[in-house]
């Protein structure tokens, strides 16, 4: 169990009533991702301050995770869009602090998203071990 | 392009096809049949023709007379369309079609047509019959009642009269099915394994088989000398058998007396053979014991009634003659006799009982096509 | 806002789960970690956090202890928040100073296959919940004062039969209806599916009854030209004429229908041949002939209906099955055969979908003897001209795709519905957000299905998209029931789950108030400048706002900086497990479970079936027990993947068990 000190930990912002039920879904089938992933859920992913990430990432996490609700947002049609802006926001803030862009990703992510989910854990954690 | 012509539905109805007009197109009677294949796609196929009036088509096809009316489809139709009755009626319909009196048509169409033309026929063979009796009877008493000559005569008459249009609807469907035929060379089984496998399929009846041997079938509970297929078999080749004993009579010209004779042994054979296939059938059709022996129409009573008659009559016959009895009910018995089986070999042609040409040489054809030779 | 008295007395509970969790997260050291966390004054492992017994503990642990917060680790908060906020109220805490950590879902059974990790996982997962409640602020939910009056905007059957169970429930009903006359699309027609009463008489009967209740006011040639305030308190402008009535309403219910699909010019012939209608023409047409068809004084012999008209299509805007069309189409067809006698009938369609009892109509036209092709979106029908008949070309799918034609007096397009021509404005005005079939959108199709992300605001009926009368009618019912729910209470309690402004740092600069989808924010002037100011019942608290505040002045409540950044510091403070390999006594890094923490029934069960394989009966035998209690643990065990099935018994009655995943049975 060498690996859980190289694992990069990602932190993932879900949303309350579409993509955390995904990810809970994955746990219910025991569809495994890696353990250094932790998740704080939200009511909407447009409500994610870019500090927020910022923070995270100072901190200690490799990277953040953004499992929007896409189109099926309940709330705005104009939540991809405004999410984006998060993003490119963070984006921003995170060159002036000398931290690649690539650390941060986002997907929609369904209420039964849990394969899909598990997926893009593996693909990000693979992502950012390169990165380092 | 295809004109659609929604009167045909009703000119097929008259051929007992009742209820395909429920169908929507599910194709669980052709999933369920186990005589379809990749080429042949029946009965969902047949059912959409007629539908859409597609006449060509059905006479057309090979596929029509692969079907041996089992009624496995009919049991499974979620809609009761009785696909199973329905291809049995369109089978009717190519009969009356490739057939060029428009006797057939008339029969199948009409069951007082039937009755009267069945009728009328009897008498007037019974009449013909009375009228050739010369009136002295010594031991050979058989050949002194219908001269020798006269049953030759009139036999060659009515023979060559059927053999006619026997001929003209083999041809008429040979030419409609030559058209489906792939021309495609290589996908063709050669003359000779197609004849091969018509006359094995005669034999063994293997194809019609397969329809008893559905896993929660009724028959498959049943012996295999109850199954249809045997029911089938005896009565098919109890009549073949008696056909030759005849012929065989007719050439050995003085046979009758010796019962030890080969032909007297096959017909005795024979005769038990389709009396059995006969009386199975009645039963089963009486009982409506599965779907596909629930509907019978007027035209199958009669025939499978008359070969029975004919079967029992005959076997009478048999033992009369071996035991010399030569009674007035023996006479009676013996035109009865006889006048139903010349109404069978005159209403071969015009009656269900064509398919005997038709099936085999559809099958050649559907043989011919290859794809079933090679596996 | 920065600083916030912290929480000081927290208890936590971390849960077993019966061994959902324990089984792979070490529970008893976490907990030995988290109870020299800053704060915490109670940490417990505990069986089932959910069991009665415990909930009666933590209230006690709540008022002995004098404890300000509580975070419970468990499951997902989706099934037991509420409830723990309740035991947390019941115990005297803010139910939002109550936190749950979900080391389920998210920990234990995500990371089965490696439990040490797991346990470190759910360690930081715990301190970030234990963070966040020493941030949480107590809230009130809001209250509301509410009007016993609803308004509901569209006079179909759907918003008719809605106004009279409201009425009937005591509520004062206005009914909005923009024509000149109540019952919509169903008021001008013959006999419907299923029950073959006629629209008119349906309607009539409506009518009656809206006229005998007092409470129902309605207003025909009447729309709606602004809606202001919010649940409780609605202001309904309606238009009638030249005048403006302002009416003030608890809920609003939209039941505004559906527009029928017009063919464009040329699509099958509509508008190039006269003979080519479409379907609602078509019913007006039969409703209105009498004894033979005629139209255009020809008598029709033969019709044919083209199904999916503007619908299910892969390319257009339309994407989905109107789903009323085919049953509506086929019922025409069966009023048809009826009233008119020897009409050859063809249905070309792409799937029909007489769905639940509309199935019996399908069954009755193809006896009939009506003829149905099966055509591709990618070959559809072509209609020419063919004397003074139609000729109609398609590829039929159902005989070997042959190219098939038929000839038709009369085409008729089966045209599915679309959304109301005005129904943007009308989402306009009331902020109801319409979904990719630009239908209005509820919240969720089967959870929430009748109620919109604006509270107080409900939709019913064909407005939702396609639907039949009786599905109409049962959508617009269950939305009174639930307006009625909310109006009767004079006071109506919100989430208090919403942005709040920092009027310090607020330089009013209106950015907030341009994203904010519902209309929250607006400008106020206070202690001597503009602010922004929020009104609590409109926000959603979705929390668009929050970030593009430009000074950071706007929080939301359960979710601020404190908060969320808190959580991020918790994750990732470093766990030091005494063990150093986790919970490696779990068993030999294999899939093993260890026995130790079992119940005696279970230990003496599986001793039983080491040997062999065992049913039921056969264990209650051997051990003397109850079939039932053995059945019952037997069944747990299974659940929890120690035993498993292993095929019937001899006379293949009961099942036989046999151990799975148990190497070592310690007794
Ligand atoms: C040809 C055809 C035949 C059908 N036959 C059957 C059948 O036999 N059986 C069956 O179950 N279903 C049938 N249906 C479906 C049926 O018509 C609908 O289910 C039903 O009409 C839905 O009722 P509704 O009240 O939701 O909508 P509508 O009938 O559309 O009523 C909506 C009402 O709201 C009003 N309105 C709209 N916008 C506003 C506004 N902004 N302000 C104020 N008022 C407004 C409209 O004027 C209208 O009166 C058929 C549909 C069609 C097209
Ligand atoms: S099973 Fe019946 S309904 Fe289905 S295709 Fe065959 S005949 Fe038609
Ligand atoms: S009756 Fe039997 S053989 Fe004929 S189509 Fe039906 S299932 Fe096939
Ligand atoms: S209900 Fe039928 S006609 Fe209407 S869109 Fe759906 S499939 Fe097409
Ligand atoms: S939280 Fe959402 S609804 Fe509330 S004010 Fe902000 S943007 Fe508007």
């Amino acid at each position: 169990m060498e690996s859980k000190n190289t694992r990069p930990k990602i932190l993932v912002f879900s949303t309350d009533k579409i993509s955390d039920p995904g990810i809970d879904q994955a746990g219910l089938r025991k569809i495994h991702y890696s353990p250094a992933v932790y998740v704080i859920s939200l009511p909407c992913s447009s409500g994610i301050k870019p500090r927020w990430i910022l923070h995270a990432l100072k901190q200690g996490f490799d990277g953040v995770f953004i499992a929007a609700d896409g189109h099926e947002c309940s709330y705005s049609p104009k939540c991809p869009e405004l999410t984006n802006q998060i993003i490119e926001e963070s984006q921003q803030l995170m060159k002036e602090n000398g931290i690649s862009p690539k650390r941060i990703r986002m997907a929609a992510i369904c209420s039964v998203c849990a394969e899909p989910f598990a997926s893009h854990m593996a693909n990000f954690t693979k992502i950012l071990a390169e990165l380092e | 392009m295809s004109r659609i012509d929604p009167e045909f539905s009703s000119e097929i109805k008259k051929y007992g096809a009742k209820d395909f007009s429920a169908c929507f197109n599910c194709g669980n009677c052709t999933g369920v049949c186990g005589l379809t294949d990749k080429n042949a796609n029946f009965p969902r196929m047949f059912i959409r023709q007629g539908m859409l009036g597609q006449k060509e088509e059905i006479l057309q096809s090979k596929e029509l007379w692969l079907c041996y009316a089992c009624g496995d489809c009919s049991e499974t139709c979620p809609r009761q369309a009785g696909p199973g009755d329905y291809m049995a009626a369109m089978r009717r319909y190519a009969i009356a079609s490739y057939e060029p009196t428009g006797l057939t048509k008339l029969m199948f169409k009409s069951n007082p047509g039937f009755i009267v033309l069945t009728f009328f026929l009897a008498i007037l063979l019974g009449f013909f019959l009375f009228t050739l009796k010369p009136g002295h009877e010594v031991s050979r008493w058989l050949f002194s009642i219908l001269p020798y000559a006269v049953i030759h005569n009139m036999g060659l008459v009515i023979f060559s009269l059927t053999g006619l249009s026997v001929a003209w609807g083999v041809i008429a469907m040979t030419l409609k099915l030559s058209k489906t035929v792939d021309n495609n060379e290589k996908s063709k089984g050669n003359w000779w394994s197609s004849l091969l496998m018509v006359g094995n399929e005669i034999a063994t009846m293997n194809r019609y088989k397969t329809c008893d041997e559905d896993e929660d079938s009724f028959w498959k509970e049943k012996h295999w000398f109850q199954q249809p297929w045997f029911v089938h078999w005896s009565i098919m080749w109890g009549f073949i058998g008696l056909l030759v004993a005849t012929v065989l009579d007719f050439i050995l010209k003085d046979p009758a007396t010796q019962i030890w004779w080969p032909s007297r042994i096959l017909g005795t054979i024979a005769g038990l053979l389709l009396v059995y296939g006969t009386s199975l059938a009645i039963n089963y059709r009486l009982k409506k014991v599965t779907k596909a022996y629930s509907e019978t129409r007027l035209a199958d009573w009669i025939f499978l009634f008359f070969l029975w008659i004919a079967g029992i009559t005959g076997f009478w016959l048999e033992v009369s003659v071996a035991l010399n009895a030569n009674y007035l009910f023996n006479h009676i018995v013996l035109l009865i006799h006889t006048i139903i089986s010349m109404e069978l070999v005159l209403l071969f042609a015009f009656s269900k009982f064509a398919h005997a040409v038709y099936r085999p040489l559809a099958l050649f054809f559907y043989f011919r096509k290859g794809q079933e030779a090679k596996k | 806002m920065e600083n916030k008295q912290k929480k000081e007395r927290i208890g936590v509970y971390i849960c077993h789960c019966g061994g959902n969790i324990s089984d792979y997260v070490d529970v008893a050291q976490i907990k030995d970690i988290v109870k020299k966390e800053e704060g915490v004054i109670v940490s417990k492992n505990v069986m089932f956090a959910c069991a009665d017994s415990n909930q009666k503990e933590m209230i006690k642990d709540i008022e002995d202890e004098k404890l300000d917060a509580v975070v419970v680790a468990s499951c997902s908060p989706k099934l037991h928040l509420h409830t723990f906020r309740n035991v947390a109220l019941r115990g005297g805490i803010n139910p939002y100073n109550y936190t749950q950590v979900n080391i389920r879902e998210q920990c234990s059974w995500a990371h089965s296959d490696t439990p040490g990790e797991a346990t470190v996982k759910a360690a930081g997962l715990i301190r970030a919940g234990i963070k966040k409640v020493s941030f949480s602020e107590a809230l009130e939910n809001i209250e509301v004062s509410s009007t016993r009056a609803v308004v509901v905007i569209g006079g179909g059957i759907s918003g008719m039969r809605a106004a009279i169970d409201l009425a009937k429930m005591g509520n004062q009903v206005y009914l909005i209806e923009k024509e000149k006359t109540l019952g919509g699309h169903v008021a001008k027609w013959g006999e419907l599916y299923i029950t073959d009463q006629t629209g008119k008489d349906i309607i009539a009967a409506l009518i009656k009854d809206i006229k005998r209740l007092t409470n129902i006011t309605v207003f025909t040639l009447a729309t709606v030209e602004k809606v202001s305030g919010s649940i409780g308190n609605f202001i309904v402008d309606v238009k009638i004429g030249a005048e403006i009535l302002n009416l003030k309403s608890g809920a609003i219910l939209v039941t505004t229908g559906f527009d029928s699909y017009i063919p464009k010019e040329g699509e099958f012939g509509y508008q190039n041949y006269p003979s080519v209608i479409a379907l609602p023409e078509f019913r007006e047409l039969i409703d209105n002939s009498k004894e033979t068809l005629v139209y255009n004084n020809r008598k029709v012999n033969s019709i044919a209906y083209i199904y999916c008209v503007g619908m299910m299509q892969t390319k257009g805007e339309n994407k989905y099955c109107s789903r009323v069309c085919c049953t509506t189409a086929i019922h025409n067809s069966l009023i048809v055969h009826e009233k008119f006698k020897n009409i050859q009938a063809y249905h070309l369609y792409r799937d029909i979908r007489t769905y639940g009892k509309q199935e019996i109509l399908y069954e009755r036209s193809s006896k009939n003897g009506d003829i149905y092709l099966k055509y591709e979106e990618k070959n559809p029908p072509v209609v020419e001209n063919f004397g003074n008949k139609l000729l109609i070309k398609v590829k039929d799918e159902l005989t070997k795709r042959q190219d098939m034609e038929l000839e038709a007096d009369l085409v008729v397009l089966v045209t599915g519905m679309v959304p109301r021509s005005d129904s943007k404005q009308v989402s306009a005005l009331l902020k109801i957000p319409i979904g990719n079939d630009r239908f209005f959108n509820e919240i969720h199709p089967k959870l929430r299905p009748v109620e919109t992300v604006i509270n107080g605001v409900f939709i019913g009926g064909s407005c939702q998209g396609p639907k039949n009368i009786s599905e109409s009618v049962q959508s617009s019912l269950s939305a009174a029931v639930k307006i009625n729910a909310l109006t009767k209470n004079p006071t109506i309690f919100l989430e208090p789950i919403i942005a709040r402004i920092n009027f310090e740092t607020c330089v009013w600069c209106g950015k907030c108030a341009e994203v904010c989808e519902y209309d929250a924010i607006h400008p106020l002037e206070m202690y001597g400048k503009t602010i922004a100011s929020m009104n609590e019942a409109v926000c959603k608290g979705c929390g668009m706002c929050a970030p593009v505040c430009p000074v950071d002045a706007i929080d939301m409540a359960q979710y601020s900086n404190n908060e969320i950044e808190g959580m991020i510091d918790g994750f990732l403070e470093k766990v030091e497990l005494e063990t150093g390999e986790g919970t490696a006594s779990q068993g030999e890094g294999e899939e093993g479970n260890t026995m130790k923490d079992m119940p005696q029934i279970w230990r003496q069960l599986a001793a039983c079936l080491e040997k062999d394989s065992k049913t039921i009966p056969a264990l209650a035998k051997e051990l003397h027990l109850n079939p039932k209690l053995v059945t019952y643990h037997l069944m747990t065990m299974n659940k929890y993947s120690l035993v498993e099935a292993d095929g019937l018994d001899d006379s293949d009655e009961y099942y036989a068990y046999k151990l799975k995943n148990l190497h070592h049975v310690e007794n």
